[in-house]
């Protein structure tokens, strides 16, 4: 993998320097065999975002399973990163994709960026995650939920909200702060957990009634979370914030015995994020092994730890912590990804009108 | 085929502006030429025309009957002197004197050697290790003068070179120069609008002006024989006179103080100043073209100084005879 | 013999060849790695099908929010502008014309905020004035004040290194002179000292207005909720609403914005082109006097305590602290780590190697491209066709500083696969990070060596192509010693910015090759107080490596007394 870099970066330099220079630059496939004869294996590019990780050696046994060397290209997250799967469709970035999630995935499938691809290795229990068409294999999972300061709702003798509608309860005047879903996935989110809840039409009088509760709004989720929130240790006065469920595994006491946030269940909105195949990809079949690999037991196990997501195949282990202190919800809101890609401008719009005026 | 500089009909144009307008001139090897002229008169065109600095948009510079067009201002070996010097801030005074010996890749040794002697030369043994913010004006001019002449330019071009010094200063280095550019033999053209200046530096004098050349001649001769009233003007001659229908240049001593039954002219004295050791008289009279005033020299007749009215006569050494306009 | 005639003498062949490559070079980078990128992607908002689509202009124009973003934008970019020159030009005074002890110190320290990351200035700027914050009971958390007031933090270097550099350098007889005759302190700055400014501060204004149009971080983090511009409307309407017609008719308008203040500043630039009386180095100043400088030095101290200093302080002592608000270490320790647990993909240092080798690369090419800019658009040919064309290059070469780096990143992956036909795909080469910066570095390369190599009186070039010097040995023994100085601070802020630039670069890093700011983006985008801590503290790193750089760069202004 090393050489392979190398010599593109060579090659790359001498395009760049010398604007001229046409003999020594090596295609991509020319990469990919020169490597090959090196090292008896080919290389296969991931396109992913900016928080794909995974512990150090996976990708080496995938590497010696498969006889396939991982690229990685990391070029933003969320929409950018969906934008410009779209944006080069033609001329596409790799092989394989992950990190296209449901608020988004439709929106890419029906601009033709995927070769469909449903893995065989994706476990029953991960069957409710599968998107409509199965063009997609989904690999992990989270809920944004609304999180609760415990301690500031002890010290102020209140008991936290539980569900959406306490939260436009009086009780919780001036308490809650959540994030813009013009400017953050989370918000958008949770734009949609209500939309869920509320119905198409109901939702616009949930968030009139919010606002008339004194929801705060921020554009950024560590601007919401560092600044705006009580519990993580700034000086914020809103103890109710616009998080994940797993956020309360990172606010664990030292002695590990509780934590001091929790996630409110009855507020969430389940974001699954998939893996597929580039259309175009020049090696497809390394593709679909990365993408089987992606579900396999030791990958799945491996997710929580190192992308604070949870992993689709439900009897994979979970870390201690996140069964004590960051469980799934239940039940949480969803939307149907068509319905998300067909409405999502209108909804924001629709949003920044109501709350923004 | 001729030795040294030949200008001819050139033209240098700004835009619009015709700076200089077909002029010819020639330069003799070992000859200095001076340009003067008002400022504005096309001079300094001229002069950066020759160097190389500006194009000529008509007419040809050649140097030894080889056209100079195609020869750019570092290959034609013309130094330049500018008004201000123009010294490299950044370097000291012996690193400006060799710079063009280091361009030309002069030894190390050899260029010592040659900087030592211009420094000799203009007076400044001894300063190679100054840095130039630290010279005075006089100074850095004969730093600049020392740094065009080292690498033995074929032509040197002056422009204005002691303009920016006081009078005494100008004075003195004035003869210096002629001293250092006759030793050297430097071939030179040296640009004024001080024609004490041009006389005092130049083997010849060109009177240039709204960008023509009107008269060409050694000192002595262009001082003699005017060609006309604007030349004259710039050489100092103070009036033009009607002797008799025919017009003469008036110099500055041109005009002498007489009985006023004598004289020519009967003048009103303004005022009688003694400069540098002499008596000057300025009178209000009319010498053919209505009244003005003018300097005279006072005359033996006149002894006190306390007359009001004076005849008034020409110094045959004083004028010059004009050609008819 | 006469001569051949009246054959108009014309630069020889070579010099032309020499001329358009140093302006070729530069045009040919910019137009591969900008305009070719942002016009392609811009291009794809107008085009439905294959056929011309201008349905999105009228649409885009037509809602009242387009022109409530412009107007913000403008009304944003003027006050920052405004603010940052007012409070800007009474420190270079301070900084660059008055001596006291700790000047070099503090000439450093006004540079740190300049490539801090802008989030996390946001973040710990809102920790200030948020409700619970010590400086709440200004009572401008989220406003525009608030913004205006972050834009001079990260600005106010702009301004007191581009004019201060240029009045150190400025013959004090000037203005000497003017007191002579009468005028009063004030009146002889105003008259004298300003207008010989006046190119500096032009230069700078146009850099700023360009900075405050397209701020991004700061804006979201510290304006009122849904507070926009257009440059995060770009942003929005791109990675959102995945609306690229809209995204396109934006950045057509903000670059009729840019281009608009490039104008405006270059028409101010070109009424006084004229060679300034400037002093080979600078000359130190004069001390410090309390009395006699009470304005700019009140001014001035004001600022870089509340505005500078504070901030910045705030971020260090909170990267001092443990979660539970005890003194502790831990957030620098935890650089050597990924984060909590494993919030990335490299550690924290090696985060700053790749930053350092990308930013290093990034200066050279800056100063590569941006000095022969410079060096073109300083001389001043006869023709006035051929002065406009270098006042337009000089513009052009702004640009990049108004364009978003959304456009210009997005951009990038549809037109880079296939560089000039080339088999090279440099979208996920490791090139494309430092090439990235040096595009948004070349402006900052071009206003630092532009002022001083048009100040050059071109006699003295003249003076040595006399003595002999061809036009390579004028550039070298003329232009170079005179331009060394402003050439060190070139590649100072060459690197600094290229060591802070956060837009482009996080679309382009690699996980393995993530830069110093994309981590720290990423840190603070995770739950959990190891992770803020480590934010915060690379943050410190980040503004310590900055200040390093520069105060070297200052020192190494070339030793150029002696020798040519």
């Amino acid at each position: 993998m090393r050489t392979t870099i190398t010599t593109r970066s060579v090659a790359a330099s001498g395009a760049v320097l010398a604007l001229a220079l046409t003999g020594c630059a090596s295609s991509d496939t020319g990469d990919a065999e020169g490597s090959s004869a090196e090292t008896g294996s080919s290389s296969v590019t991931l396109v992913t975002h900016d928080s794909f990780a995974l512990s150090d050696g996976l990708l080496d046994e995938f590497t010696a399973e498969s006889g396939y060397d991982v690229e990685l290209v990391a070029p933003g997250d969320g929409g950018t990163l969906v934008n410009q799967l779209i944006l080069t469709k033609d001329s596409p970035l790799g092989d394989a994709v992950f990190g296209v999630d449901n608020t988004y995935a439709s929106r890419a499938v029906d601009e033709g960026v995927f070769d469909p691809y449903l893995s065989s290795a994706l476990p029953e229990s991960a069957a409710a995650e599968v998107p409509a068409g199965e063009s997609l294999t989904p690999v992990d999972r989270g809920d944004v939920c609304i999180n609760a300061d415990l301690a500031w709702f002890e010290e102020n003798d209140l008991d936290a909200p539980t569900t959406l509608d306490d939260l436009a309860d009086p009780a919780y005047q001036d308490l809650l702060v959540v994030t813009n879903p013009a400017t953050s996935s989370p918000g958008l989110a949770f734009l949609l957990a209500t939309v869920g809840a509320k119905g198409e039409h109901g939702w616009t009088d949930y968030w009139t009634a919010l606002s008339e509760n004194g929801v705060k709004i921020a554009d950024g989720w560590e601007d919401a979370y560092y600044v705006d929130f009580t519990g993580a240790g700034g000086a914020g006065d809103r103890p109710l914030v616009l998080s994940y469920a797993t956020s309360p595994a990172f606010t664990v006491t030292e002695d590990g015995s509780e934590t001091t946030t929790t996630a409110l269940l009855d507020t969430c909105f389940r974001q699954v994020e998939y893996a597929g195949v580039l259309a175009g990809a020049e090696n497809p079949d390394g593709a679909r092994e990365l993408v089987d690999f992606l579900v396999s037991r030791t990958v799945q196990e491996d997710i929580p730890g190192q992308m604070y997501m949870y992993p689709v195949d439900g009897d994979a282990a979970l870390p201690d912590e996140w069964a004590q202190f960051a469980p799934l919800a239940d039940d949480p809101f969803d939307v149907d990804p068509a319905e998300i890609s067909a409405h999502r401008g209108d909804w924001i719009e629709t949003w920044t009108a109501t709350v923004l005026g | 085929m001729s030795r040294g500089l030949e200008v001819r009909d050139a033209v240098v144009r700004y835009g619009t502006t015709t700076a200089v307008d077909g002029v010819s001139l020639d330069v003799a090897e070992g000859e200095v030429l001076a340009l003067l002229g008002p400022s504005g008169c096309g001079k300094s065109s001229l002069l950066r025309a020759v160097a190389g600095l500006e194009p000529l948009a008509d007419g040809s510079v050649a140097w030894h009957g080889r056209d100079l067009a195609a020869v750019p201002v570092h290959r034609r070996a013309f130094g330049l002197l500018f008004q201000d010097g123009q010294l490299f801030a950044h370097a000291d005074v012996a690193s400006n004197v060799g710079y063009g010996l280091r361009v030309a890749g002069v030894r190390r040794t050899d260029r010592e050697a040659r900087v030592d002697e211009l420094l000799g030369l203009v007076g400044l043994s001894g300063y190679g290790s100054r840095a130039v913010t630290a010279l005075s004006g006089g100074e850095r001019q004969r730093v600049a003068l020392a740094r065009a002449l080292a690498p033995r330019p074929r032509l040197l071009l002056l422009d204005e070179p002691l303009s920016a010094l006081d009078r005494a200063l100008r004075e003195r280095l004035a003869a210096e120069l002629r001293e250092i550019l006759t030793a050297t033999g430097t071939t030179g053209i040296f640009v004024t609008h001080d024609h004490d200046e041009a006389f005092a530096v130049a083997d010849r004098v060109a009177v240039m002006d709204a960008g023509t050349i009107l008269q060409v001649a050694p000192p002595e001769e262009l001082w003699a024989a005017p060609v006309s009233w604007r030349v004259a003007d710039f050489l100092g001659y103070q009036a033009v006179a009607d002797v008799d229908h025919e017009r003469v240049a008036v110099g500055p001593t041109g005009l002498e103080t007489t009985v006023p039954d004598v004289g020519r002219w009967v003048g009103d004295v303004v005022r009688s100043v003694r400069r540098r050791g002499r008596t000057e008289v300025t009178v209000d009279v009319d010498l053919g073209g209505g009244v003005g005033r003018y300097t005279a020299v006072p005359g033996a007749e006149l002894t006190d100084g306390s007359d009001t009215s004076v005849g008034l006569r020409l110094r045959a050494d004083g004028c010059a005879p004009l050609p008819a306009p | 013999m006469r001569p051949a005639r009246a054959r108009r003498s014309r630069p020889p062949v070579a010099r032309v060849v020499l001329w358009g490559l140093a302006a070729g070079v530069p045009l040919a980078f910019l137009a591969i790695f900008f305009a070719w990128p942002v016009l392609a992607l811009v291009g794809r908002g107008f085009v439905t099908d294959g056929s011309l689509d201008l349905s999105g202009v009228a649409e885009v124009f037509g809602e009242s929010r387009t022109w409530r973003l412009l107007g913000i934008t403008l009304g944003q970019a003027v006050a920052g502008t405004v603010a940052s020159l007012v409070l800007g030009v009474p420190g270079a005074y301070v900084l660059y014309r008055c001596q006291f002890r700790g000047r070099t110190f503090l000439r450093g320290l006004v540079t740190v905020p300049f490539v801090l990351p802008t989030v996390v200035v946001g973040v710990a700027f809102r920790a200030l004035l948020a409700p619970g914050g010590p400086l709440a009971f200004l009572g401008i958390d989220q406003t525009f004040t608030a913004i205006v007031l972050a834009l001079v933090f990260f600005n106010y270097a702009v301004v007191v290194r581009t004019v201060g550099g240029l009045w150190e350098r400025l013959d004090p007889r000037a203005e000497q002179a003017a007191r002579a005759l009468g005028a009063s302190p004030a009146r002889a700055f105003r008259t004298v000292t300003l207008p010989a400014l006046t190119p500096a501060i032009t230069s700078a204004a146009s850099l700023v207005f360009l900075y405050c149009a397209t701020a991004f971080g700061t804006v979201l983090v510290l304006g009122p909720p849904g507070y926009g511009t257009i440059e995060t409307e770009i942003y929005v309407q791109t990675t959102q609403f995945l609306d690229l017609r809209s995204a396109a008719v934006l950045s057509v308008v903000q670059l009729v914005v840019v281009a608009g203040a490039l104008v405006t500043a270059d028409r101010t630039r070109a009424r006084r082109e004229n060679a300034l009386g400037l002093l080979p180095e600078a000359h130190g100043g004069r001390r410090l006097s309390l009395r006699a400088d009470a304005v700019p030095t009140a001014v001035t101290a004001a600022v870089v305590i509340l505005l500078l200093a504070l901030p910045v302080a705030t971020l260090v002592t909170r990267s001092l602290h443990a979660a539970d608000g005890t003194w502790t270490l831990d957030n620098y320790r935890n650089l050597a780590t990924t984060g909590g647990p494993n919030a990335l993909s490299v550690t924290v240092w090696e985060a700053a190697g790749n930053s350092l080798r990308a930013a290093a690369l990034a200066a050279l090419i800056a100063v590569v491209v941006g000095g022969l800019v410079a060096l073109v658009v300083s001389r001043r040919p006869r023709a006035r066709v051929g002065r406009r064309a270098l006042r337009a290059l000089d513009s052009v070469f702004m640009l990049p500083l108004g364009v978003s780096a959304v456009t210009v990143g997005f951009g990038f992956l549809i037109t880079l696969d296939r560089p000039l036909g080339l088999d090279v795909d440099l979208r996920t080469s490791g090139l494309l990070v430092p090439i990235a910066q040096a595009v948004v570095a070349i402006p900052l390369v071009v206003r630092v060596v532009l002022p001083v190599l048009r100040a050059i009186d071109p006699r003295l070039r003249e003076a040595a192509a006399t003595l002999g010097a061809g036009p390579g040995r004028v550039l070298a023994t003329v232009d170079l010693p005179v331009v060394l100085r402003p050439v060190g601070l070139a590649v100072g802020f060459a690197f600094a910015t290229s060591l802070g630039e956060f837009g482009a670069t996080s679309f382009l890093a690699r996980p393995d090759t993530a830069t110093l700011p994309v981590v720290i983006f990423r840190l603070i985008g995770k739950p959990g107080a190891e992770n803020y801590g480590m934010a915060l503290a690379a943050s410190v790193v980040l503004a310590l490596v900055t200040a390093t750089v520069m105060l070297l760069a200052e020192r190494l202004r070339g030793e150029s007394a002696g020798e040519l």
